[in-house]
């Protein structure tokens, strides 16, 4: 029970706390900081446990996004009396394009959300595997992904919106977006996918699958010659947080009210990382926790000190990588250690903490 | 443990006309090399003689230019993955220790122990055997008491039990391990060739060492690699004493003191240590 006790804490503050608090503005500032907490578990899974740095998951996150934004623009047009969205026409095109029409479909899109993103993943992840590249290679060609997908949506402005993204949405399933009662909605739906994940992953880490996750971290030749496939371990783990991170994006595009290829190129992709950084990798709270720390900090510095906090907000990422190499998480357990406190021992769940040399170095590769 | 016909039946590998080449140096030159079952083998040869490319070879690392490498008397090796080659009843032990640092000891152990049953297979609760397995080979490695500690926190010698162990929880036919007592201390060394010497009794391994005192104390049949080719095979004692061995491996020094009826080359053991340090990093590095 007593293991159970932060998970119970969290799950009352998301669920009987927040909504009951929180001003309509707050709360929905929240809900899109959980979708980030929810792709953040994603990465977690891929780079803490597995050891595989993606610097283009903002790609899969954009993909579940524009899968559900594609739906939301056909009801916005349906609902207008129109045949297709309003930047399509802007556009001058005569009829909507055939791979636009089954996503009218809310169940279509829904399916497409968690689809494409682990298909491309595992396509990627198995020209990748079988090739043996890996480790910063790896790394160069998901953020080459993130760019082509960018260049790509910018480019066919007609069937994407092109730069300025797909907004304008009216309803979901005939709710209306403006409508607070929506958005609590929403809120609680993205509440319910991020504990829903949290306890996968969990699973997931918990398992022995999870200890040969860490396994293909700490040596993967060792477990090639353990008689694994390692491609097999490693197309299924890179598709399920890109499926973890798509179904955030999906999450993420109702909430916020638009999607844009400026949310889901290098940039955006490598603050992901950011996130699980400076929450801890490793440890799943620490990725939600980063993800919640960071998001919350850029959005105070931004209202605070609207000039320079961007500056406050690098100074925060440089600070916490040397202060805290492994993490609030990692800082938290070595000064529960020094205290004496068994809080460090407390989640078993968690991955064995790295040797402290090879998280930092990491972590400050990131940084930099 | 793995039932197999009587010793010397059919060999357990048969290596023929193997060539490798990298850029355009020949590592291993039309070499020949056969292995019967139950046979606990050492393989040695000078530095560059083509001892780990061998391994390469057998274990699907590499692959060779051209020849033929065949397991139990009817599977060819050459061109499978190194996945099915494990799979295959075939376990490797590496130049470096390499465990997996974050997991501990009964970990390591239980990750590797389920490779039969795929990915699917960690996902269910281990069948009683291999629970049993596990423990029998905790015993046989001699960690029981630090089966909570995570690798990385091992001491040298103890990282090399648990690669040996790691690779017994596979019950494979053939264990081929490249240097094993590198870098042990005499007590360490000795304890890790009596449980050789436990593990052939129903297995064949191969052993690619370069301490003779270790050699002498626990081998029985020595193969010599030369320049890629194979120069001598036979008893211990036997190579020992064959002029072309000393010539190009265990050098005039070895003569002396062999006349000198000592048994153990400490200098020996200490340049192996160096010799591992040197390549600490370059497990993949051609032998």
């Amino acid at each position: 029970m007593k293991r159970h006790a932060p998970l119970l804490i969290a799950v009352i503050f998301l669920f009987v706390i927040a909504p009951n608090t929180l001003s309509e503005f707050r709360l929905s500032l929240l809900a899109k900081f959980l979708t980030f907490a929810i792709v953040a578990l994603g990465v977690d899974l891929l780079w803490g446990y597995t050891g595989m740095l993606s610097l283009g998951h903002g790609v899969f996150f954009g993909l579940g996004a524009y899968c559900w934004a594609m739906y939301l623009k056909l009801e916005a047009a349906a609902a207008a009396g129109e045949s297709m969205p309003d930047f399509m026409v802007w556009s001058g095109l005569k009829a909507l394009p055939a791979f636009w029409q089954p996503f009218g479909s809310p169940l279509f899109a829904g399916v497409m959300v968690l689809v494409l993103p682990m298909a491309l993943a595992a396509l990627l992840g198995y020209l990748v595997c079988r090739s043996r590249i890996k480790d910063v290679y790896f790394s160069l060609i998901t953020q080459a992904l993130a760019m082509i997908l960018t260049i790509l949506i910018v480019g066919q402005q007609a069937f994407t919106g092109g730069t300025n993204g797909m907004t304008n949405f009216s309803t979901m399933l005939g709710m209306p977006l403006q409508d607070v009662r929506t958005q609590w909605v929403l809120y609680l739906v993205t509440a319910t996918v991020l504990v829903a994940v949290y306890l996968f992953c969990r699973w997931l880490v918990g398992s022995r699958f999870g200890q040969l996750l860490v396994a293909v971290r700490d040596d993967e030749n060792r477990v090639r010659f353990c008689g694994y496939s390692l491609t097999a371990i490693k197309v299924f783990v890179f598709a399920v947080s890109a499926g973890i991170a798509g179904l955030a994006g999906a999450l993420f595009v109702p909430q916020v009210g638009i999607i844009s290829p400026a949310m889901l190129g290098i940039v955006p992709s490598i603050e992901m990382v950011i996130w699980v950084a400076v929450g801890g990798r490793g440890t799943l709270v620490g990725a939600i926790l980063g993800a919640l720390v960071v998001n919350a900090a850029k959005s105070g510095f931004s209202e605070s000190f609207p000039d320079t906090w961007q500056y406050l907000l690098g100074g925060l990422f440089i600070g916490a990588v040397l202060l805290f190499p492994d993490g609030i998480i990692g800082a938290t357990r070595r000064l529960g250690a020094r205290l004496g406190t068994p809080l460090g021992t407390r989640s078993g769940r968690s991955a064995p903490t790295q040797p402290a040399t090879v998280g930092t170095v990491r972590a400050v590769e990131v940084a930099a | 443990m793995a039932i197999m016909p009587p010793a010397g039946v059919t060999p357990i590998l048969e290596v023929q006309g193997v060539n490798v080449a990298f850029d355009g140096f020949q590592v291993l030159d039309a070499l020949d090399f056969s292995m019967g079952r139950g046979e606990l083998r050492f393989l040695i040869g000078p530095n560059g003689a083509g001892k780990t490319t061998l391994l390469d070879i057998i274990t699907g690392k590499t692959r060779p230019f051209s020849g033929r490498v065949i397991f139990n008397g009817v599977t060819s090796l050459i061109g499978k993955a190194e996945s099915e080659i494990v799979r295959l009843g075939i376990g490797r032990k590496f130049q470096t220790p390499s465990v997996f640092g974050s997991l501990t000891v009964m970990q390591n152990l239980e990750v590797t122990a389920g490779f039969r049953r795929g990915l699917p297979g960690l996902f269910r609760r281990m069948p009683s055997t291999l629970v049993d397995r596990v423990q029998a080979t905790l015993q046989e490695i001699g960690l029981e008491t630090k089966r909570n500690v995570p690798g990385a926190a091992l001491s040298h010698g103890e990282r090399q039990w648990l690669e040996i162990g790691m690779l017994l929880v596979q019950d494979p036919q053939l264990l081929l391990l490249d240097e094993p007592v590198a870098g042990m201390t005499r007590a360490e060394r000795d304890r890790t060739g009596a449980l050789l010497q436990r593990v052939a009794r129903d297995r064949s391994v191969l052993v690619v060492e370069h301490d003779m005192a270790f050699l002498r104390q626990f081998g029985r049949t020595v193969t010599v690699l030369h320049m890629g080719r194979l120069l001598a095979e036979g008893p211990v004692d036997v190579i020992q004493a064959d002029p072309r061995v000393i010539e190009v491996y265990l050098g005039r020094g070895h003569a002396r003191e062999r006349t000198a009826g000592r048994v153990d080359m400490p200098q020996n053991t200490n340049a192996s240590a160096a010799h591992t340090t040197d390549k600490g990093t370059g497990a993949h590095a051609v032998g």
